[in-house]
């Protein structure tokens, strides 16, 4: 970690995007889990980010309304039989 | 010095190039003639027209008109397309036309195609403006419609965000694309997206979390 400044809990949730999008490189990373492992608050700041990441994609990946769905079902069939 | 040189920040938390991927070979199939995978691509065409237009247009109304768009324009599209990876961003990228076009006809919202369209002349300095009130009050269709697809919680902390803001969660943290995509969509650049995503994550964070504490 020479060469780095040490990461603070303001400076982690600076970089915390960059971290947990692979966007730093090894010692970086390194730096930021060496501080998490000591300081419970980031630490959570941490999971929480995650947390969230994965809350948005659940919802992407959760069915449409079912008379959404009906209705764009409907209108492919309309068009495919039209073909 | 313990410093771990394999545990690291997962690279692909959020991008998932194996999304595009599916969109690409059931282009590529759907233009061989495989009448399945056109079916699965208009749907899906359709399926990402609705949660664009109402997370971050926001209009229930609208949003048939813009699958429909999307259906047709998609439909249109496979016979011709050269480069079946190229699929998602152009469907993106149309849709969010298609969602300004709608906007834009809506003469009383003047406002609000500003916000989206040019998030920095809108608004504060760096590029957010007040959210507006389709995600975040009212008992419309638009509410309940994110209400029942999103969960009360994740709409409300939505809400709170600048609809520019909500553009790049919906486009890279829900959907999947890369930061690369997300600038090809919105004509921002990467550092841009980067800066709007990371501020979004912080805001996402401490709504969900104040919700929490509530
Ligand atoms: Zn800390």
């Amino acid at each position: 970690m020479t060469g780095l400044p040490p990461v603070t809990c303001d400076s982690l949730l600076a970089q915390i995007s960059a971290y947990l999008d692979g966007d730093l490189n090894g010692s970086a990373c390194a730096a930021i889990e060496h501080h998490a492992a000591s300081c419970a608050a980031c630490g959570r700041v941490i999971e929480d980010f995650r947390r969230t990441t994965g809350l948005c994609r659940t919802a992407a990946t959760a069915p449409l309304p079912a008379d959404v769905r009906a209705r764009a079902r409907a209108r492919v069939l309309e068009l495919l039989k039209r073909r | 010095m313990d410093v771990s040189v394999t545990k690291r920040g997962n690279p692909h938390l959020s991008s998932t190039a194996a999304d595009g991927d599916v969109y690409a070979g059931l282009v590529r199939a759907a233009a061989a003639g495989d009448a399945t995978a056109m079916e699965q691509l208009l749907i899906r065409a359709q399926e990402v027209a609705f949660r664009f237009s109402l997370l971050v247009c926001g209009h229930a109304p609208d949003a048939e008109d813009v699958m429909q768009d999307a259906l047709m324009r998609t439909y249109r599209r496979v016979g011709t397309i050269k480069d079946p990876a190229a699929f998602r961003t152009w469907l993106f990228r149309t849709v969010r036309n298609a969602c300004l076009m709608k906007r834009r006809k809506r003469v009383d919202e003047p406002a609000r195609v500003e916000s989206l369209d040019e998030p920095h002349g809108f608004g504060h300095s760096d590029g957010t403006s007040a959210p507006r009130d389709v995600a975040t009050g009212g008992k419309g269709p638009e509410e309940l419609a994110l209400n029942a697809w999103l969960g009360r919680r994740l709409r409300r902390a939505l809400a709170a965000l600048p609809p520019a803001y909500r553009m790049i969660v919906l486009l890279r943290e829900m959907e999947g694309l890369s930061t690369r995509e997300v600038a090809d969509v919105t004509g921002m650049t990467e550092v841009n997206v980067k800066t709007r995503l990371h501020r979004a994550r912080v805001m996402l964070r401490e709504a969900l979390g104040s919700e929490d504490a509530a």
